[in-house]
């Protein structure tokens, strides 16, 4: 085992375990487990959700892309940054004025009905776990392949960590574990872009032109159609990438670890700036990959190329700022794991048992022993599929998830949000439509058969339409529910935050 | 009188409306120019501009161009906003207090 590389890993090991006892002698209500009583700063919040969407697979595996493929590793960067508009435009505020915890919320309180509540819940959770599997795999294999620690104790290691985390530190060691690996990360990259520009005395085109050079694709690898045969793949992933990051509920419990609309607003353009120097960043890395470490000796040690920037570190700083960068794809992994753990657990012990069970009933201690006790469960699953999946390709699992929380939760949430004939039928079929046709055209496609039924890895074209369309039915098909709040009433509340009880009183 | 039935709520809860669709129909159309470019004009989208950069790059920079543009003004605009809302809430409670 690399010394070098131990040190970096237990030095991201006791940084966060240092994180989660500072925020368990904090975290003492059922509000601050969830949310940490919204008191983010909106750049702080921003740099977490930013560190959110700087997943592994966007730190190691779009350098990666880059470098074998060219311009269409770039689309992940493209989809991900504009899906911060439809963060921004549609979602984020109305999601702030009404829920309290979780995504449940904003659609419970328009349809007060419990089956909703629960079926949203188990969305939630089954997309955070459907996400954790990669990133858990994905970990295993970094640290097995870089300490050299066999993959069952490596994802063994991480889970309990992930685990660890949330029942002693909740949303709070959640969200600042990943501020601070956010911070790490960005300064990381920044460090390797200004080594890679200053091996070609800062001049930018002589990098391109020595990327032209030595890449096997020439100058294909500047023209789009090297990653995606065809185009209609390339464009259902734009529509996946951008409806389905502002889908993920991890993201959106987000807007509550901030105290109001405007700093959620702070939160979302902060986070789009982030995201973007990173991505502007991971570029050159990508084309330092190609220019410094060679495409050859990439695909001869790691033929998918996630290891490009840990590679590319070696050849510029040696073993020293290999392990810095490796040690930061671990704390980005263990980051978002946590984020993961903490937004299914809220949703398990505030919708389903508080809400639920309980009727809203519940007290503050029992809602913390379930969180904790649900935590663990979630974790114990996550590390059990991990360990089954080795195996097999999980990048489906990331295929999958994104194309869940864009055809499931989306659209019914802008409908709820906007429409004003929508009604709680519309959301059943809603949900409904989006779930089967999401798991079919994965099932059926090419990311599992060899002869595939459906031709697309990315089923969002067709599946996010039907999850609109089958709301869109359930709607028409069926007479209002007396239950359900007015939609002006619902409306003011969503776009201004001002509760119309409030207002009469 | 009920917040959903005064005029002022509606016109601005209409006005921020279509502020918002006006800006998501504008990003939309911009975000799919570039794989619709990609689909229907190839040969234009790979014409060089600087150095190895085609127009299919450039627009692609311009997309994170138009995310932090585009967000500004939402930032900005938004603010007058919640200004107007404070101001009729203000209003609201100053009447009531006059009808009690």
């Amino acid at each position: 085992m690399n010394v070098t590389y131990f040190l970096f890993f237990l030095f991201i090991l006791f940084g966060t375990l240092i994180i989660t006892y500072w925020a368990a002698q904090k975290e003492k209500t059922t509000r601050q487990f969830y949310a940490m009583s919204g008191s983010l700063s909106g750049i702080q919040n921003g740099l977490a959700i930013a560190g959110d969407f700087m997943s592994a697979a966007s730190f190691l595996g779009i350098t990666g892309s880059i470098a074998l493929k060219g311009f269409d590793g770039l689309i992940y960067a493209l989809g991900f940054t504009a899906s911060f508009l439809v963060l921004l435009f549609l979602v984020a505020e109305p999601v702030r004025h009404i829920g309290q915890y979780t995504v449940a919320d904003v659609i419970y309180t328009r349809f007060p009905c419990n089956n909703i509540r629960l079926f949203v819940s188990l969305s939630t959770i089954l997309i955070s776990i459907l996400y954790m599997i990669p990133q858990l795999v994905a970990a295993g294999l970094v640290i097995q392949l870089l300490l050299h620690v066999h993959y069952h104790i490596s994802v063994v290691i991480i889970g309990v960590l992930m685990v660890l985390y949330v029942v002693f530190g909740g949303m709070m060691a959640a969200s600042w574990v990943q501020i601070v690996k956010t911070i790490l990360l960005l300064s990381g990259v920044f460090l390797i872009v200004l080594i890679i520009l200053s091996r070609f005395r800062w001049d930018f085109f002589s990098l391109v032109d020595q990327v032209s050079e030595k890449s096997p694709l020439a100058a294909h690898f500047f023209l789009p159609g090297q990653l995606f045969r065809h185009p209609l793949e390339a464009l259902s992933l734009n529509f996946t990438l951008l409806l389905g990051t502002a889908g993920l509920p991890h993201i959106l419990v987000r807007f509550y670890t901030v105290k109001n609309q405007l700093l959620v607003r702070q939160s979302v353009i902060s986070a789009s700036w982030f995201i973007g120097l990173f991505y502007f960043m991971i570029l050159i890395l990508g084309f330092g990959t190609v220019a410094v470490v060679g495409v050859e000796h990439l695909k001869a040690i790691d033929p998918s190329g996630n290891l490009a920037a840990p590679l590319l570190a070696h050849a510029l700083g040696g073993d020293f700022l290999t392990a810095f960068i490796s040690a930061i794809a671990f704390a980005t992994i263990l980051a978002v794991v946590t984020g993961l753990v903490v937004t299914s657990t809220t949703s398990f012990a505030y919708d389903i048992y508080n809400h639920i069970f309980k009727k809203g009933d519940a007290k503050e201690t029992e809602q913390l022993r379930v969180a904790k006790i649900a935590a663990i469960v979630i974790g114990v699953i996550a590390i059990a599929l991990s360990l089954n999946l080795k195996q097999l390709n999980v990048t489906f699992l990331v295929s999958l998830t994104f194309s869940v929380a864009a055809s499931i939760i989306l659209p019914v949430l802008v409908l709820t949000l906007y429409w004003k004939r929508f009604n709680r039928y519309g959301v059943f079929c809603g949900m409904g439509a989006g779930m089967i046709t999401s798991i079919v055209a994965v099932i059926f496609g090419p990311m599992l058969m060899s002869q595939p039924l459906f031709p697309l890895k990315n089923p969002g074209i067709v599946t996010i339409p039907i999850g609109f369309l089958g709301a869109i039915f359930g709607t028409f098909c069926f007479e209002k529910h007396e239950e359900d709040i007015p939609f002006q009433e619902f409306e003011i509340l969503s776009q201004t935050g001002i509760s119309v009880k409030k207002m009469v009183r | 009188m009920k917040p959903r039935e005064r005029k002022d709520w509606q016109e601005l809860i209409a006005r921020k409306k279509q502020f918002v669709f006006r800006m998501v129909a504008v990003f939309i159309c911009f975000y799919f120019t570039l794989p619709a470019g990609i689909i229907l004009f190839p040969s234009f989208m790979a014409h060089r501009v600087v150095s190895h950069f085609t127009v299919a790059w450039l627009l692609a920079f311009l997309q994170f161009v138009m995310v932090w543009a585009m967000g500004m003004i939402y930032y900005i605009k938004t603010v007058n906003f919640y200004r107007l809302i404070e101001k009729i809430v203000a209003q609201a409670h100053r009447t009531r207090r006059i009808e009690k």
